[in-house]
């Protein structure tokens, strides 16, 4: 891959506020008016001069927070920033909301930048209320019921964001099922790893696991085309072969978060309060910290004896120093629990391909070998949806 | 950060190479022939409006497909002597069943092995064409090494069992966990489940399925094992093949070992020779044609396969009259 096929990844941190008191959360204290005016513009040059100095063909904007839409105009002042900055450079626009303020209003500033919108749900009401209390304690399903529908009916193929704790492993299928069933077609799925998992926990997540692949299985077989990280992932892993070196995010230098101060760090993980400036790699304002850049990369992209011999290595994202760090401190540390997670889930997830590959499910084979499948599915899902609308219209 | 001082990094150091293909493999849309994209016929009706879906499809088309490539004959397969004449020795060897059949940590996808039916077939012609009359299924069992012959003809003593996963023992066919190791139990275990449950043996999952569900290891283990030896009578260890393949006309007695794994009659669709000739088939833009000369030159690829064992036999049958069978 040369530079000019690359990506360069920029989250801004819009603010370091949020309406909403997630058990998991690890972005830190709730708190400022977050992101200015000021900041934002030299941010957004800073993340363009960046891009072309890199010479990369492709610079993807993340708008994160706290909550990004507490900063909706903001967010759309950077997205129209970028995009009359870019020139030749092509850009794209995601956001990760909690959804509560996805009004009628913000989908259409965003649908008319073309922000893609990821949405964190943990799954049932129920589950919803316990993981992700709203700060002043009212209930959130009835506005995230509206808000689900207006994310659907604008982008069919949006993504739910579904995080999994010890107190949740066991659930966790019907928490997907919920998911499918309110509508959603991509549901990715993630581990708290900054929680203290047990083998106890582990072992109701394996059986969550377990169960969820047979669900898979069966709706796959009928035709359906759906995506669930835990599984697509990992058979990613073996189908598309392991992602090179050039290929990875390169935290801090294909990859970086601009805090709200405007301060530089290596991934979304590492912004918290903004006050540890131990992982701070410079600001907007003055450029990056040459030497703290480095030594990041040295530490975080040198061969972990820990792994030392695993066949798996290849499959395995313990080169990923973000999620070290949440789970051990340190960058260069493999996590223990993303190690025995993965013992755990990629022999359910090569067992489930077998399955439909010894069936050759046509569904199965164009998910993970047709390049074009992305698109196909896309087009596919917004045209059912588009005459969807139009019979009830 | 995980507090958490129960869990570990641990190396993987074994681990079953899965069936579906990987990266490395050639591309199982097309190959060995295309399968169209799946689609919705609500977006069928939603698209082709549009003039999209015939863009899209996966089809095979004459710009979607590379100028045949002419490769070089596959040099991995040595051909077995046409004329059936005596060779050195036994072309039924030890070291060419593929035994015992582990799969490696990392391939580039399994050999499409030949139909055990259809290769069964096949050795009983050759063998009934040389004069022999085999009976079916018979209990061998001399010399402590005991198992069901796929075919045996007691008054020439000869005969043959076509070795697969399902007359072959564990050892033969599976991982190998010593006494006390836990983790490798558990892993034989889940091996041994999947492949039951590739064939299709929905007893045996709910069996090896309700004894990993034993939370204490010990007991676990003692079932693992107790399972193991259950119906090894009648199976054919990897001991068992080595006995019988190296006393072959010792005694005057040949019973061929031909296993379902070895090599030689694997069926190429991967061979670069096979992707060659479906390219070219994909260039036709008649669908219908297009469908029966794919299916034709899989058959060819599967006949091709299916000389190759008989010719394999006809020389086995020639080593051993060499060798005194009557």
């Amino acid at each position: 891959m040369t530079a000019a096929d690359g990506t360069l990844s920029v989250a801004f941190h819009l603010t370091h506020n949020c309406n909403l008191r997630c058990v998991y959360c690890y972005t830190g204290a709730k708190f400022g008016s977050g992101m200015t005016e000021a900041v934002a513009d030299c941010a957004a040059d800073f993340a363009l001069t960046e891009a072309r100095q890199q010479g990369v063909g492709h610079l993807e904007t993340i708008f994160f927070g706290g909550e990004p839409l507490m900063k909706l105009n903001l967010l759309c002042r950077i997205a129209d920033r970028l995009q009359n900055g870019a020139r030749r450079l092509r850009t794209s626009f995601k956001m990760s909301t909690n959804g509560t303020l996805l009004t009628a209003g913000a989908v259409e500033e965003l649908a008319r930048r073309r922000v893609y919108v990821s949405i964190s749900l943990d799954g049932a009401p129920e589950t919803q209320a316990t993981q992700r209390p709203q700060a002043a304690g009212h209930d959130t399903a009835a506005s995230l019921d509206e808000a689900i529908d207006r994310l659907l009916r604008w982008n069919p193929c949006a993504n739910a964001h579904c995080v999994v704790t010890p107190t949740t492993a066991g659930q966790l299928d019907s928490s997907v099922l919920w998911l499918f069933a309110r509508g959603f077609a991509y549901v990715s799925t993630a581990l708290d790893y900054s929680a203290s998992w047990t083998r106890a926990n582990l072992n109701e997540l394996r059986g969550a696991y377990e169960r969820l692949a047979g669900w898979y299985f069966e709706r796959t077989m009928s035709g359906d085309k759906l995506y669930l990280s835990c599984f697509d992932d990992r058979i990613h892993s073996r189908t598309r072969g392991p992602l090179n070196r050039s290929e990875r995010c390169h935290i801090g230098h294909r990859q970086f978060s601009i805090a709200p101060s405007g301060r530089l760090y290596p991934c979304v993980q590492f912004v918290r309060e903004d006050e540890d400036l131990s992982m701070a790699l410079g600001d907007v304002f003055t450029g990056f910290d040459s030497k703290a850049r480095a030594a990041l990369a040295a530490c975080s992209e040198q061969a972990k004896p820990e792994c030392a011999g695993c066949v798996l290595a290849d499959r395995c994202s313990s080169w990923c120093a973000c999620v070290n760090w949440q789970s051990t401190g340190r960058v260069d540390r493999a996590s223990p629990l993303l190690c025995e997670h993965e013992r755990l889930l990629l022999p359910i997830a090569d067992r489930l391909a077998n399955q439909l590959w010894k069936r050759r499910n046509a569904v199965f084979l164009h998910k993970h070998y047709n390049p074009a499948y992305p698109a196909l599915s896309f087009a596919e899902r917004t045209s059912i949806a588009e005459a969807a609308h139009e019979s009830v219209e | 950060m995980n507090r958490s001082n129960e869990l570990s990094v641990t190396p993987v150091k074994r681990y079953r190479v899965p069936r579906y293909p990987s990266h490395a493999d050639p591309d199982p849309t097309r190959v060995p022939y295309p399968v169209p994209y799946p689609w919705n016929s609500q977006a069928v009706v939603a698209l082709a409006s549009l003039g999209i879906a015939a863009s899209c499809s996966r089809e095979p088309s004459v710009a979607a497909f590379p100028p045949p490539i002419v490769p070089e004959r596959a040099a991995a397969v040595e051909p077995a002597d046409p004329s059936g004449q005596p060779t050195a020795g036994s072309p039924f060897l030890l070291a060419n069943t593929g035994l015992p059949h582990v799969s490696s940590m990392f391939g580039t996808g399994a050999p499409n092995y030949l139909d055990d039916d259809l290769a069964r077939e096949a050795i009983e012609r050759v063998f009934r064409e040389s004069g022999y009359h085999l009976h079916r299924r018979c209990q061998y069992d001399r010399d402590r090494i005991t198992f069901l012959a796929d075919g045996y003809d007691p008054e020439h003593r000869v005969g043959y069992i076509y070795a697969d996963n399902v007359n072959l023992d564990h050892d033969a066919t599976e991982w190998r966990a010593e006494p006390g190791n836990t983790e490798m139990v558990d892993r034989c275990l889940e091996d041994l489940a999947d492949v039951a449950e590739y064939n299709g043996e929905k007893e045996a999952v709910n069996e090896i399925n309700s004894i990993r569900q034993l939370t204490d290891p010990a007991r676990r283990e003692a079932a693992y094992r107790a399972y193991l030896a259950k119906d090894r009578r009648n199976k054919l260890s990897l001991a068992e093949a080595e006995s019988l393949l190296s006393r072959a006309g010792k005694d005057g007695e040949f019973v061929a070992v031909i296993s379902h794994f070895d090599d030689r009659f694997a069926v190429s669709y991967y061979s670069d020779e096979f992707q060659a000739k479906q390219s070219e088939v994909a260039l036709i833009a008649d669908p219908v044609k297009r469908a029966a000369i794919s299916k034709v030159i899989r058959q060819e690829a599967v006949q091709e396969v299916v000389d190759r064992l008989e010719r394999t036999v006809r020389e086995y049958i020639a080593w051993a009259r060499s060798q005194g069978l009557q």
